[in-house]
């Protein structure tokens, strides 16, 4: 089954090329209907990939030869692993049931075909990341992706606040993407090879060095390198700014791109390259700093946010930061277990999102209130995704999340372990100040709430079967069911058997695991339910009266509010001395490197101007020149030779 | 034993195969041409394509075996004067690849323009000429075989009795060609003068004893040879007979030209510098990177002014020759075996590629030109309004000469430049870069010129090109060609570098 997962992205690529050639004016139906049928059939085969890698030990790969240079050649094809497998059915299940809502949310766009084009390309680049057996070609689609999401997030380019964020997204992504260049070209220089397995390979047996740089260096200076690739796309702190500008994109693509797939990316590059990661301490702490700073800023930043989307966009950044500490930890399957409940979850909460955001025509929480009769459907499904997301007991996020804070406690990082649970706390809170603001209480704008209404069954369904997975998904590898994904992921380290390394080589035994502890499971739930109960006491409280909060004299919300000035930090020290820094150069380049290059292509010009006169048309000349090259050449030649005989 | 020879199952069928049936097709199409005497004959150029594409279907079959390396097969010689190997093989590929787009070409040209119906049957004989060129393994049936391509090669060129253009440029091409015959000639006696033998075998086993007893005469012979065939080849000095011949015939044959004619070249070129030449010391190397360098650079500056489309492509087509002849120049820096591989297989890459992206844009500039009835590169303006299809065609050959990713144009030229930096000889890459660089100007001012609306046309639906699907099938040809090579190069690569020769 796994030899045919190159279907799996080819699929939507079909779809944009047949939506592509089909025009703008494909009637809507049509356009959406053919795009999910066609992710449909991905998720089935992704389905089956998954399943037919139960049990079995290591990788499936295909490569062919795609180039050669010198001695070295670098082949194009496809590799199946336990944890490409996975992902396949995270992205697949979500892009079909994306797509299916965006016909409720884009109805009557004007460029509605131009966004499913949009968004089947992204889906096929992203698919196609996944299952990239070799560095090279994961960091095409790795920009590709990039491109898409900047397409999306750019789609109503009218809006200057789009356009803005959408170039926002792209740079500040960019700047991650150079280390992570550079970290392969250092590994392909090192190692001669862009290939994962060959790359692990050599790293775990040492054979990896470049020029001055020791093997280990090299070994820390490429983890950190492609971590800042990761750090880019999965907004880690510093570089999470991009993502809550980014909602200005529709919100389909803010479920899509902004919260389940493409920021998860960053994770996954991680996961991917673990086995390198876990042969240096410093980049794994590293990376388990990173992502804890990140959890913690995000989450406190996402308590006084009154946009809807950018609450659920800081908390994304949040969660994507317990994904890396558990990473960084040594929590590898945590790490990627709370990729998959995050994809269901996060997804849920925005296109729940979106149906308010349809329904009401606004983003600010504090104009809505009350909606819980007029959409009770959203309401329960939006119930399950905030308890996914405080980590309350079944639900999905409760099991990934305890098991990440488990492991970093247990791994002897306290700190970092405080730094998740003060995380939690905010977690539980800033979702039911949504939640609470949203549907509890008396309508605060009666025109708006007179219009709401539930969305179509297109707009329903998802949400019905996404909320579903965010209650259940947990149990994949719960200790009730034995731990299974764990079980699966793990497989992956077998690897090392196919390649000859004993199992017991650090690089292959993909982080550590732990065993659940009820007592550390209480606690976090108990810190859930307290920033639940603190949400309620503030927002759903009868005797309280909800007003806009000013922040005046508080510094503590302003701080919040303002996301800890870090846009205003960033301006004054990295883009108002890149504007000066442009202006110099714009001048240099403008007077004096244009100046030379006028001054060499009218020279070049003049001398093939010149020459053109040797082109007489006189076959006496012709003739002449012919027979004046050949002696000259002969002559130095013999001259050369010293002497004609 | 039997005592009858066994005249069946020889490997001659195979190597001589595309031969013989390009040369029966020829004999068949001219019987058949002077039976047919009036009304539209441009079937014969239908059963000439059927013709030379049984003989690719021969060679490809006698490849495929070369790789699998079946038994009955072994590179060996035949009558003394045609080598049975996949080198042969390989480039009688190419020419015949080359040969069936042109055909292509010429059916509609045919199907449009009155011109002389002996032209379809001079193209297969040309063709068979190109094909001895490729697999012929003596000196004598080298040289028969040029002649027999360069002077069907004069006649079509001269096809257009009528134009005044044509009937000079195939006068000029006549006496440049006998002049380049000549001087090739005369290298040839030198070397049968100190080696007594015409056969490339014999005279490569003895090479390196001629070389240290007579340096001289060999060095007076190389650059004789090299002259001779540059003047065919259109290496600069000896180029300046290309722009008014490809300009003065009609545009099938400037394809021809620009193709067959110069892969067939380039295949005699190195057989004879591989086994004549191959075992001396890498001195006189030096004149072949310096004709490339020189090549390289006047091609692509008197390409920059020209305002003739054809005579632009005859001048891109000498810089394009500069940069093929490149690994050439590295004959002399090889020392392990598997370089060998490296350097002829990144010169077949390119020409693959040269041929398509070549032949594509020359049949645009034909059809623009038929359109607007002006050669001059502004007739090109406003084509994209015109017929989007035409405009993206030649966008992509255009690109893929001057050598931008994702084209087979970059992949042979990337593949040429890591030759160069492989066997230490980086300052001719430094120039072929250099010089594409040079020639993105001209290319794009011709992108630029299709994509600016032309104030003369409709606005509202401006009048667009008739394009017969002969023409659409040989431009779908060339470009799937073109990108196919970009996007998969390996799928050729690997073809043409694992034949055992």
């Amino acid at each position: 089954m796994a030899a045919y997962a190159w279907i799996i992205p080819l699929l939507p690529l079909v779809g944009y090329i047949f939506l592509l050639l089909l025009g703008k004016k494909a009637p809507e139906g049509f356009v959406a209907g053919v795009s999910t049928i066609l992710v449909l059939i991905g998720l089935g085969l992704s389905l089956g990939v998954f399943s037919s890698l139960a049990g079995t030990d290591g990788a499936v790969t295909y490569t062919w030869k795609w180039l050669s240079i010198g001695s070295h050649n670098i082949d194009v094809g496809f590799q199946v692993t336990h944890l490409n497998a996975l992902m396949l059915v995270v992205v697949s299940l979500v892009s079909t049931l994306v797509f299916l809502f965006s016909l409720g949310y884009m109805h009557k766009d004007e460029r509605f075909s131009v966004f499913y084009q949009y968004l089947n390309l992204f889906v096929f680049s992203m698919l196609a990341l996944v299952i990239s057996p070799n560095l090279l070609q994961m960091y095409i689609f790795w920009e590709m992706v990039g491109l898409c999401s900047y397409l999306l997030v750019g789609f109503w380019y009218f809006k200057p606040e789009a356009a803005l964020a959408a170039k926002k997204s792209f740079i500040v992504t960019r700047i991650g993407d150079v280390g992570l260049f550079i970290a392969i070209i250092l590994l392909f220089a090192s190692t001669g090879s862009f290939d994962f397995n060959t790359i692990f390979q050599a790293a775990a047996s040492g054979k990896i060095a470049l020029g001055f740089i020791s093997g280990s260096g090299l070994i820390t200076l490429t983890a950190i390198l492609a971590f800042i690739g990761a750090v880019g796309k999965s907004a880690q702190f510093p570089l999470h700014v991009w993502l809550p500008d980014a909602m200005e994109g529709p919100t389909p693509v803010s479920a899509l791109i902004h919260a389940a797939t493409m920021v998860a990316a960053g994770v996954y590059l991680v996961a991917r390259l673990y086995p390198l990661f876990e042969l240096s301490q410093p980049a794994l702490t590293v990376v388990a700093w990173i992502g804890g700073v990140t959890a913690l800023l995000a989450s406190l930043m996402a308590l006084t946010q009154r946009d809807i989307k950018r609450v659920i966009a800081y908390s994304t950044v949040s969660q994507l930061g317990y994904m890396m500490m558990a990473l960084g930890v040594g929590g590898y399957v945590y790490g990627v277990f709370h990729l998959m409940t995050h994809a269901f979850f996060k997804a849920l909460l925005f296109l729940a999102a979106g149906s308010i955001i349809h329904a009401i025509d606004t983003q600010d929480l504090f104009d809505m209130g009350g909606l819980r009769k007029k959409m009770p459907i959203t309401f329960w499904t939006f119930l399950a995704g905030a308890l996914a997301l405080s980590g309350i007991v079944p639900f999905a996020g409760f099991w990934s999340k305890d098991d990440i804070l488990t492991a970093t406690l247990k791994s002897g990082h306290p700190v970092l372990y405080l730094f998740g649970l003060i995380a939690a706390f905010c977690t539980a809170f800033y979702i039911f100040r949504v939640f609470f603001l949203t549907f509890a209480g008396k309508p605060r704008d009666e025109k708006r709430y007179e219009h709401a209404h539930e969305g179509s069954w297109v707009m329903t369904l998802p949400l019905i079967v996404l909320a579903v997975l965010a209650t259940i998904a947990g149990f994949f590898n719960s200790p009730l069911n034995g731990n299974a994904l764990e079980k699966y992921l793990l497989r992956d380290a077998g690897d090392a058997v196919v390649a000859g390394i004993p199992t017991t080589s650090p690089a292959y035994l993909l982080g550590h695991t732990y065993p659940a502890n009820v007592g550390l499971m209480a606690l976090s739930v108990a810190v859930g339910l307290a920033g639940i109960g603190l949400a309620a006491w503030r927002y759903a409280n009868k005797n309280r009266e909800i007003t806009v909060p000013t922040g005046e004299g508080n510094f503590l919300y302003m701080l919040s509010y303002r996301k800890f000035y870090l846009d205003e930090i960033y301006y004054a020290i990295v883009v108002a001395p890149g504007k000066v820094l442009a202006k110099i150069s714009d001048f240099v380049d403008r007077y004096i490197i244009d100046g030379i290059v006028v001054v060499v292509s009218r020279l070049v010009y003049v001398i093939g101007l010149g020459l053109k006169y040797t082109q007489t048309g006189q076959l006496q000349t012709y003739g002449a020149a012919t027979m004046l090259g050949l002696f000259v050449i002969l002559a130095i030649a013999l001259f050369r030779q010293g002497g004609v005989f | 034993m039997n005592s009858t020879p066994d005249f069946l199952h020889q490997p001659y069928w195979y190597t001589m195969g595309p031969m013989m049936v390009v040369a029966a097709t020829a004999f068949v199409v001219m019987i058949l041409e002077f039976i047919f005497r009036s009304g539209n004959r441009r079937w014969l150029s239908g059963i000439s394509m059927l013709g030379i594409l049984v003989a690719l279907g021969v060679a490809i079959r006698f490849d495929v075996a070369q790789v699998h390396q079946a038994a009955w097969i072994k590179p060996q010689l035949l009558l003394n004067t045609i080598a049975v190997d996949s080198l042969g093989t390989v480039f009688s590929i190419l020419i015949l690849i080359g040969s069936f787009l042109v055909l292509l070409f010429t059916f509609d040209y045919t199907g449009r323009t009155k011109v002389a119906a002996e032209h379809t049957y001079l193209i297969l004989f040309a063709v068979v000429g190109a094909l001895t060129m490729a697999t012929a393994f003596d000196l004598i049936t080298l040289y028969v075989g040029l002649e027999l391509l360069s002077v069907s090669s004069y006649v079509l060129t001269a096809l257009k009795k009528k134009s005044l253009k044509s009937v000079e440029g195939g006068a000029k091409y006549l006496v440049m060609g006998s002049i380049g015959s000549a001087t090739l000639l005369y290298g040839f006696s030198f070397i049968y003068g100190i080696s007594g033998t015409t056969n490339l075998a014999a005279i490569a086993s003895s090479a390196q004893d001629l070389w240290a007893t007579y340096p001289t005469m060999v060095i007076v012979a190389f650059v004789l040879v090299v002259a001779g065939l540059g003047v065919k080849l259109s290496f600069v000095p000896f180029h300046m007979w290309t722009p008014d011949a490809y300009e003065g015939a009609p545009s099938p044959i400037s394809a021809f030209l620009a193709t067959v004619s110069k892969v067939a070249g380039f295949a005699m070129l190195f057989r004879i510098l591989v086994w004549v030449f191959g075992s001396g010391s890498s001195a006189e190397f030096y004149w072949i990177a310096i004709i490339a360098a020189i090549t390289m650079v006047v091609g692509n500056l008197l390409a920059l002014p020209q305002k003739n489309m054809k005579r632009l492509l005859a001048f891109s087509s000498v810089a394009q020759a500069g940069y093929v002849v490149v690994p050439f120049a590295l004959f002399g820096f090889i020392t392990a075996s598997q370089d060998w591989y490296g350097t002829i297989d990144s010169v077949m890459f390119y020409l693959l590629a040269y041929t398509f992206m070549t032949t594509g844009a020359f049949a645009v500039a034909h059809l623009v030109e038929r359109d607007r009835e002006s050669g001059e590169s502004d007739a090109l303006i406003g084509l994209a309004r015109r017929n989007p299809w035409l405009a993206t065609a030649l966008t992509i050959f255009l690109l893929s000469l001057a050598g931008m990713p994702l084209t087979g144009g970059f992949v042979g030229k990337f593949y040429i430049f890591t030759e160069t930096v492989h066997l230490r000889e980086v300052w001719l890459g430094i120039v072929l870069f250099g010089t594409s660089v040079m020639s993105f100007f001209y290319y794009f001012g011709w992108i630029r010129k299709m994509f600016i609306r032309d104030p003369s046309d409709n606005p509202v639906s401006p009048k667009p090109i008739q394009v017969a699907p002969a023409m659409h099938t040989l431009l779908g040809l060339c470009v799937l060609g073109t990108l196919v090579l970009g996007v998969v190069p390996a799928a050729f690569l690997h073809s043409l570098g694992q034949t055992p020769w």
